[in-house]
């Protein structure tokens, strides 16, 4: 597969410190990753749940192949996470315009009649918001979040790709998840 | 939550914090931050808050990013996009059929060279990690290599250029098997001989490890020619050296499966084997025979499940003389059934019909159908053997069942597997109803066989959390072993056999295995009456025991009676304030509180804890207990303001006597939470159950009941409160708990 060698060479000169392979990589995994969304919302409604984290890895095996090391297998997963969460966010925001006819919030999430999936659209909205808030005071942590919640990268991975210890990536996960919470509550 | 402005340099003040009182109790949190903050109220606030989240342990947010990806699939149905498509070597005509894992197409070969007709399944679009897809390989293999004339063989298999797996088959020209019966008007003995035909083919892919999991009409077709074809292994599952289907794919399986087809073993997500199989020939057979189903499983799925777990099936030979109403028929899909169609429909009259199934077939279809799949037949063989026995007018192993069994008791020991299998919130709040908590106190050592008795008790006593925080999950058997050998090998020493024969009732008891522990309780009693004389303590003691397991199972008439007796006994032996007389008395208020009898049940909770007030130490515990148990039924009488005071008299001692890490504090702190809320004061009420989290994680474990019930409790009140957000993931919330055998050692209510 010809993607694959390309993405498997962008990861690699990535890793060696060419900066400019992300720039080439980061559409390709975003494209992907868009494509494998709409399939799932075109085709039928299956019985099982969806994961975001599912796409993520169905994306790498379509565009990396199987063959490629843990390390740049860490940092696609940490390009695809963060492209998951601009689709999503991307879609919620579309949504939300499509059932509201203009975006017109209710009073509240719960309001009699609102459509749970405006409620998910909205939660989705307000996770981003605050992830965005936490991104200007602590911006490590707000990646690992994002890297966890929309990429379901493991410690070891995170701190990979975010060339740090695994102990800083538990340690900013529980406490940026306990932020998020505190926030969202 | 509203978050303080916050800075980098405040932020980072927060990190430190946080690091520092992450790991510790709430207690030991509170003291912390109040010398580490200083004045400073709000960052102390803000760290108590952010630790209460950290406890929370909610999934909004995967619930959110889930949610919202799954919403968003909209509900397509877009199979006649493949009509007319190629798939491999095949060109598809139309769909045939539909099932929990694809949709069934009839294809032809598309090259013309042969003309070949074949079924291809279409697995439904799935995200397929590589592991699941190298399952899907090597299983797709071994299908393959079944080889069996009343097996539809698998062809081939592949991915569509779009990724969906599929699978291409052997296509069967043929009907259901139950039509084909009703169709061609076939005898009890014709439909016999095709269900053991049914039989051997099910047995030859046991024998080559593969459990089918889906059997059920439609996957059984019959040709022209009569031969029967089993189809379908979409969810059939290798098993392995332990006779078990793999894990991983089983709950998928059990997710999928055909709800009024569904072995409760499958429906309680435990083992699936070879018996899961039989239980599903046996609705076959069922519905073969009398054209109804065995269970009627409703759409809700509590009663779906309570009525595939616990629901004894009608015998064959009474059921045939029912009529469906239309209504029930319309719910199952199927055509109204009357006795007189029935019995036409296997060339018979209904007279004839009923003498037909009684006996025998009665017996051989409610083994096959027994709720516990040890006590199935053995294998599919030994099945089908006892219908050629019974053919061949021969004995058959089949024999009713006796009342013992059919008490529902495989539901109950595993309810708690019911609650988390279909979420059955109702069903884990109910572990809540209030458990009372023996205070037996065991007569005073006298002689050497006691210690003997003592160090046995030791051993047995291990399951009960109380000693031992923890169970480990082979002390059942344990228990059952002990039993035995109690019962085979002590009968010459009958104190001693009667004093373990209690022990092993209490622990039945705390497992909540009321019945073994009824049954032992009784034995014991009636040994000590025999050996020591209607008036000995021992005896009064027993009595007391028995009483407690008898109002868990609601025999309140006689538990009355044997409190009562034992009460006026221990009066008379140790006096009218002896303790012995205050574990009755507690034993009475908790009757009297389950039959709502508030008054008297207030009365004897206070007798008792005015006999333990002058106990000393040593009944701190009891006193404790006693308190508590009053607490609830103030609780119920509305008295809350005295609920709260004994309450927290409650908790004060088992802080003081027992320690922070108790069992019993757990059970309180929620308690006192409750009460908080019933009073209305919900901010308390939030605190105190953050604190009951976070002991409960701490002393009963992630996996305790408890812990379900809380985080509910949790749920609901940040939902009165307006933390709307958060209400819709409470039943999320509730999927890290799943009560574990220590979930029914409940030693007082969490909720009163």
């Amino acid at each position: 597969m010809a993607a694959a060698r390309a993405v498997t060479e962008l990861l690699e000169n990535w890793r060696s410190g060419d900066k400019g392979a992300l720039d080439e990589l980061t559409p390709l995994v975003y494209e992907e990753l868009r494509r494998l969304a709409r399939r799932y919302m075109r085709s039928e409604r299956a019985g099982h749940t969806l994961q975001a984290t599912g796409l993520v890895n169905e994306a790498f095996i379509r565009l990396a192949g199987m063959d490629v090391q843990w390390a740049d297998r860490a940092h696609f997963y940490a390009v695809a996470a963060r492209s998951m969460r601009r689709i999503l966010i991307d879609h919620a925001k579309a949504w939300r315009r499509d059932k509201r006819g203009g975006g017109v919030r209710p009073a509240t999430l719960h309001e009699a009649g609102v459509a749970g999936q405006l409620a998910a659209a909205d939660d989705l909205l307000a996770i981003d918001e605050a992830l965005a808030r936490l991104a200007e005071i602590d911006p490590r942590k707000s990646d690992v979040l994002v890297l966890h919640f929309f990429g379901g990268m493991t410690y070891d991975e995170t701190a990979e790709a975010l060339g740090v210890s695994t102990a800083t990536v538990h340690r900013d996960l529980r406490l940026g998840r306990a932020w998020l919470l505190n926030e969202l509550a | 939550m509203n978050s303080p402005e916050l800075n980098r340099e405040r932020w980072a003040r927060v990190e430190h914090l946080f690091d520092e009182v992450a790991e510790m109790s709430p207690t030991g949190r509170a003291a912390y931050l109040a010398s580490a903050c200083g004045n400073d109220l709000e960052l102390r606030e803000y760290i108590e808050s952010l630790a209460r989240s950290d406890i929370a342990k909610n999934t909004i947010i995967e619930d959110s990013i889930r949610g919202l990806l799954e919403l968003a699939v909209p509900d397509l149905r877009s199979n006649s996009d493949v009509i007319g498509e190629r798939i491999g070597p095949y060109r598809v005509v139309r769909a045939i059929g539909s099932g929990g894992m694809g949709v069934v197409y009839l294809a032809e070969r598309a090259d013309e060279q042969f003309r070949q007709q074949v079924a291809i399944k279409l697995v439904r679009q799935r995200l397929i990690d590589p592991e699941i897809e190298q399952r899907l390989v090597s299983e797709r293999q071994i299908l393959a290599n079944l080889d069996h004339p009343n097996i539809a063989r698998l062809f081939d298999g592949g991915t569509t250029t779009d990724g969906t797996p599929y699978l291409v088959m052997e296509y069967i020209d043929g009907l259901p098997i139950d039509d084909y019966c009703d169709g061609r008007r076939l005898s009890i003995h014709e439909r016999l001989a095709l269900f053991r035909t049914i039989c051997s083919a099910v047995h030859y892919a046991h024998q080559n490890l593969v459990v089918h999991r889906d059997i059920k009409p439609t996957n059984i077709l019959v040709t022209e020619d009569g031969t029967p074809k089993l189809l379908d292994f979409g969810i059939a599952k290798l098993l392995d050296a332990g006779g078990a289907a793999t894990d991983g794919l089983t709950r998928d399986g059990a997710v999928m499966l055909t709800p009024e087809n569904a072995a409760p073993e499958q429906v309680l997500n435990g083992r699936i084997t070879t018996a899961t199989d039989t239980y599903a020939l046996g609705i076959l057979l069922y519905r073969l025979l009398t054209g109804h189903r065995p269970c009627q499983v409703g759409s809700n799925p509590r009663e779906m499940a309570l009525a595939i777990c616990e629901q004894i099936p009608e015998r064959a030979s009474a059921v045939v003389t029912r009529r469906t109403d239309t209504s029930d028929s319309q719910a199952s899909g199927d055509a109204p059934m009357t006795p007189e169609l029935i019995s036409r429909y296997r060339s018979t009259t209904l007279e004839k019909l009923v003498r037909r199934l009684k006996g025998d077939l009665d017996n051989i279809v409610q083994v096959a159908l027994r709720k516990e799949p040890a006590r199935r037949y053995r294998s599919v063989n030994e099945f089908s053997e006892d219908i050629r026995m019974h053919l061949a007018s021969l004995p058959v192993l089949a024999r009713p069942d006796s009342w013992h069994y059919r008490s529902g008791k495989f539901v109950r020991r595993h309810v708690a597997g019911v609650a988390m299998s279909s979420m059955l919130v109702a069903l884990l709040a109910a572990f809540g109803v209030a458990m009372v908590v023996q205070n037996k106190r065991i007569v005073q050592e006298r002689d050497t066989a006691k210690e003997v008795s003592t160090f046995l008790e030791e051993i047995f006593m291990a399951p009960d959390p109380g000693n031992a925080r923890g169970l480990d999950i082979t002390a059942k058997e344990i228990l059952a072993k002990g039993a035995d050998r109690i019962s085979d090998q002590l009968g010459d020493r009958p104190v001693i056999q009667a004093t373990l024969m209690g022990t092993i009732g209490r622990v039945y008891f705390n497992l909540g295995e009321y019945e073994p522990s009824i049954a032992m309780l009784e034995e014991s009693l009636r040994i000590r009456r025999q050996a020591l004389g209607e008036q000995h303590p021992d005896v009064a003691a027993g009595k007391n025991e028995l009483a407690v397991s008898l109002i868990r199972t609601a025999d309140f008439e006689r538990a009355r009676q044997l409190l009562e007796e034992a009460l006026a006994q221990n009066r008379r032996e140790y006096g009218e304030s002896s303790t012995e007389a205050a574990a009755n008395l507690y034993n009475l208020a908790a009757l009297h509180q389950a039959t709502g009898e508030l008054d008297e049940a207030e009365r004897f909770a206070g007798s008792s804890i005015a006999i333990y007030a002058q106990g000393g130490d040593r009944y701190a515990a009891d006193l404790a207990e006693a308190k508590n148990a009053l607490a609830r039924i103030l609780h119920d009488k509305n008295d809350l303001d005295g609920a709260e005071t004994l309450e927290r008299e409650a908790i004060a001692l088992v802080k003081t006597h027992l320690g922070e890490d108790h069992p019993f504090m757990a059970y309180y702190l929620q308690n006192l939470a409750v009460v908080l809320q019933t009073k209305g004061d919900i901010d308390a009420a939030e605190a105190m159950l953050y604190e009951s989290i976070a002991a409960t994680r701490k002393v009963l474990g992630e996996e305790h009941s408890l812990l379900g019930g809380s985080l509910v409790r949790l749920g609901t009140l940040l939902h009165n409160k307006g933390n709307s957000i958060l209400l819709r993931r409470r039943f999320a919330m509730l999927l890290p708990c799943t009560p574990g055998p220590g979930a029914r050692s409940i030693r007082s209510s969490p909720t009163i």
